[in-house]
């Protein structure tokens, strides 16, 4: 690489990290959202309050209650002496599900007819109120299982449920990871829509022209300082999240680096792309935030891109980030082999080979 | 109009040079009670405020009072709060960029929460292992693959779906041993195995709940159609109120609405204030006579109806193109939204009394609104998994009671236990905030 272009990378970095402002929001917000990811983001429901209503005054119901007494997923129960209390009750959100039982309960357990037990679920957090269910279920056709076991063997099938790759299925395996991609493209995004924009603002821009520099290594000038910091802030972290947090890193560096070198690309073309259409640093960070937004949620970060509607899917898969958070993930967690990287890492450089031609051109319209 | 009264009786000529403007204004920042400087001071001082700028020539042909008469004049502050609310009302019809802030980003972001986040995972796409077919399993897997949440694909072999399930391209997998049939006629277990992705942990969960209730479904029609009473002994019939389709867009939206509706309320306030900061208009705006509250007030009352409309974009959007049930009243729905914009205005106002650009301004509105909001407000993450402390700094994140007021008046109705605590505190903390922004904003300069 010629020294001239050194020195242009050596400027640019200088340029980016100057600011102390800047310099606090490359290291605070990072870090602010690990931990909040770390610790917040959980959609488990481990300490629920729930409402018992019984009608029945047999043992039945008394062993029944007794389980969900000691099972540790409900934070407090609730008793109710009649059905008027049970409304209220959910309405003003004192408990998120009621369990009620039925007069003739332990009678009909006891002759060995088939009963109902009625969960009332609170459908405005529909998403808790069914994990809430399936606790709920599960320690119910534990009891009657237990109950037939203790004279007939039960003529029932139990199924054995395994979760891959994160056995405890915890939030925090895979929604930690997540962030070195959401991460990284935020800051390499901000890095590069500011570095054109902040030239053309200041008025250095024309002495970058007058440079010996030719357009294109003017272009590879701006792009290098962001794989820097994208695989710099990419690896720190990486190294953070599995130091302090021992979030596992189960597949190879070297195939997580191939992905994130190809992502980084791709971002690095749309940050330029969008530095070059702009006049001002104000315009290039509201272009920031208009790419970024819809990046973000059209993703699969926060819930998979597999529950959007049709329609909607091939637009996500045109985001960058999508594929390089299944790739993030699966080297974390999964040990994705290199083969299956590579067929989320050819539409990421479509996408960087796209997006960093039409920033060259548009960058050399606007010298023109 | 006392204050302006005064500086009228004390004016030396009627034409005051552009130095002496300038002299006058400055006067006038150094003191937050002009009332006080016209008052109090005389020679040179009063001289200068003599050169004191008049709103829109008003007072010219007040005539001249007393001294004396300088009570608190309620008109004169109803005035110049009128005059100030014209003023931001006028910036705000002339500048499209706040009209954008109030109708198209909210319609962006709604579309944006409304179809990218979602719980219902609608086609599950599971491998089913069949390593020895027999007619039982057969019959398993068509009963699957009939419902309408699955869509099965079949192999003889465990490792078949391992790829599939690493690259993300299956769910999960169900796996129908070799002994399967045998093993359900002894009733043992372990006949049948549920593979699930780990990484996506609220759809393992989703998919082994509905493999689940297709094998205790297929069971007992099996024992139905063989005569022998199969049902399970006891099982539960969940009843779901409010949301009987489990639709998670449901509660989804209107929690994507009260997170939008605290950015942009905090963004238009911290936005307005800098703007005047940095474009230097600031200093014609304290050199009128307004005092904080008047400029507090004068700041809230635009950008409060601009809110609203925010609002009622987002609730048109939420009931007509997501089919979201508003099964409370407007009434409700105004008094929850005024006590909230009243707080996100509020927080707005704060950030703006510390950042004096635009930019900073709205790195600190998003920063303080959407973060908070996204984590601390139940909207998408369970508030009571989440360890004490943080529970109890959620206490103090307004998106919180206003969504939580916003779910229950969409989705349950004016349930007064919900929501006059939340209006209660809601009205608190904007109290609070607008008296630490009064507090906090000197009429200064520098």
């Amino acid at each position: 690489m010629p020294p001239k272009m050194i020195a242009l990378i050596i400027k640019e970095l200088l340029s980016a990290f100057r600011d102390p402002r800047t310099r606090f929001a490359f290291i605070i917000p990072p870090l602010m959202q690990v931990l909040l990811y770390a610790y917040a983001a959980t959609l488990e429901v481990t300490n629920a309050p729930i409402g018992v209503y019984n009608e029945d005054w047999g043992e039945s119901s008394r062993q029944l209650i007794s389980r969900f007494e000691r099972a540790s997923a409900f934070s407090t129960i609730a008793y109710y002496k009649s059905e008027a209390e049970i409304q209220p009750a959910i309405d003003g959100q004192r408990v998120l599900a009621v369990v009620r039982i039925g007069q003739d309960f332990s009678r009909r357990v006891a002759a060995r007819e088939p009963v109902s037990v009625q969960v009332l679920l609170d459908g405005r957090r529909s998403n808790s109120a069914q994990i809430l269910n399936s606790y709920i279920n599960t320690i119910v056709t534990n009891y009657a299982a237990d109950v037939i076991l203790g004279e007939e063997r039960p003529d029932v099938s139990t199924v054995v449920d395994r979760s891959w790759y994160n056995p405890n299925r915890e939030y925090r395996n895979t929604m930690v990871p997540g962030l070195v991609g959401t991460l990284t493209m935020t800051t390499v995004l901000m890095v590069m829509v500011m570095s054109v924009a902040r030239e053309r603002e200041l008025g250095t821009f024309e002495q970058l022209l007058v440079s010996p520099l030719q357009p294109h290594e003017i272009m590879i000038g701006k792009a290098v300082p962001g794989v820097i910091i994208g695989i710099g802030l990419a690896t720190a972290i990486t190294l953070f999240v599995t130091l302090v947090f021992g979030i596992p890193l189960t597949g190879s560096l070297f195939v997580l680096y191939a992905g994130l070198i190809v992502f980084v690309l791709a971002i690095i073309g749309v940050g330029l792309f969008i530095s070059s259409l702009v006049a001002t640093q104000q315009q290039a960070m509201l272009g920031a935030m208009v790419y970024m937004m819809p990046a973000m949620m059209l993703s699969g970060f926060t819930s998979p891109v597999q529950n959007m509607p049709d329609w909607l899917q091939p637009v996500a898969l045109l985001n960058p980030l999508t594929h390089f958070l299944v790739i993030v993930r699966g080297v974390f967690l999964r040990d994705m082999p290199m083969y299956l990287v590579v067929e989320r890492i050819w539409p990421m450089a479509l996408m960087a080979v796209f997006t960093l031609s039409a920033a060259s051109w548009l960058f050399r319209r606007k010298l023109g | 109009m006392s204050d302006l009264d005064t500086l009228e009786t004390a004016r030396p000529s009627p034409q005051p040079s552009p130095t002496q403007a300038r002299l006058g204004e400055l006067a006038t920042l150094e003191s937050p009670h002009p009332q006080a400087d016209a008052d109090g001071r005389g020679g040179p001082v009063a001289d200068a405020e003599t050169a004191y700028p008049l709103p829109e020539g008003e007072g010219q042909g007040e005539g001249i009072r007393p001294l004396l008469e300088n009570a608190p004049d309620r008109g004169g502050r109803l005035r110049r709060m009128k005059a100030l609310i014209r003023k931001e009302m006028l910036q705000i019809l002339r500048d499209p960029s706040s009209l954008v802030v109030a109708v198209l980003l909210p319609v962006l972001l709604l579309f944006l929460f409304g179809f990218g986040i979602s719980f219902d995972v609608t086609k599950m796409r599971v491998g089913v292992v069949i390593e020895d077919p027999t007619p039982e399993t057969v019959m398993f897997e068509a009963s699957l693959a009939n419902t309408p949440f699955f869509i099965v694909r079949v192999a003889n072999d465990r490792r078949a779906f391992d790829d599939d399930l690493t690259a993300s391209r299956i769910e999960g997998v169900v796996v129908l041993a070799g002994d399967f049939t045998q093993r359900i006629g002894r009733g043992d277990t372990a006949g049948v195995q549920i593979i699930t992705d780990g990484t996506d942990p609220n759809t393992a969960s989703l998919v082994t709940a509905y493999v689940l209730g297709a094998w205790q479904t297929w069971l007992s029609q099996r024992a139905l159609s063989s005569g022998v009473e199969g049902k399970a002994l006891i099982s539960t019939e969940p009843r779901v109120w409010f949301n009987p389709e489990l639709e998670s867009r449901r509660f989804l939206v209107p929690g994507s609405i009260a997170l939008i509706l605290m950015m942009i309320g905090s963004l238009l306030t911290a936005l307005v204030v800098a703007r005047e900061w940095e474009r230097g208009t600031i200093e014609a705006l304290l050199a009128t006579p307004a005092s904080v509250p008047e400029f507090l007030v004068g700041k809230v009352v635009p950008n409060f109806f601009l809110g609203m409309c925010a609002m009622a974009v987002s609730v048109g959007f939420a009931v007509f193109i997501f089919d979201v049930p508003l099964r409370g009243s407007i009434f409700m729905l105004l008094a929850v939204t005024t006590a909230f914009l009243l707080v996100a205005l509020s927080a707005g106002l704060y950030i703006s009394t510390v950042a004096r650009t635009q930019f900073v301004a709205s790195q600190i509105a998003m920063m303080t609104s959407f973060l908070p909001g996204l984590f601390f407000s139940g909207f998408i993450f369970e508030l009571s998994s989440m360890p004490t402390p943080l529970q109890a700094f959620s206490a103090i994140v307004p998106a919180r009671y206003f969504v939580k007021s916003l779910q229950t008046i969409f989705l349950a109705g004016d349930i007064a236990e919900v929501l006059v605590p939340s209006i209660l505190i809601l009205t608190l903390m904007s109290v609070f905030l607008m008296a630490l922004t009064a507090r906090n904003s000197k009429m200064r300069l520098d």
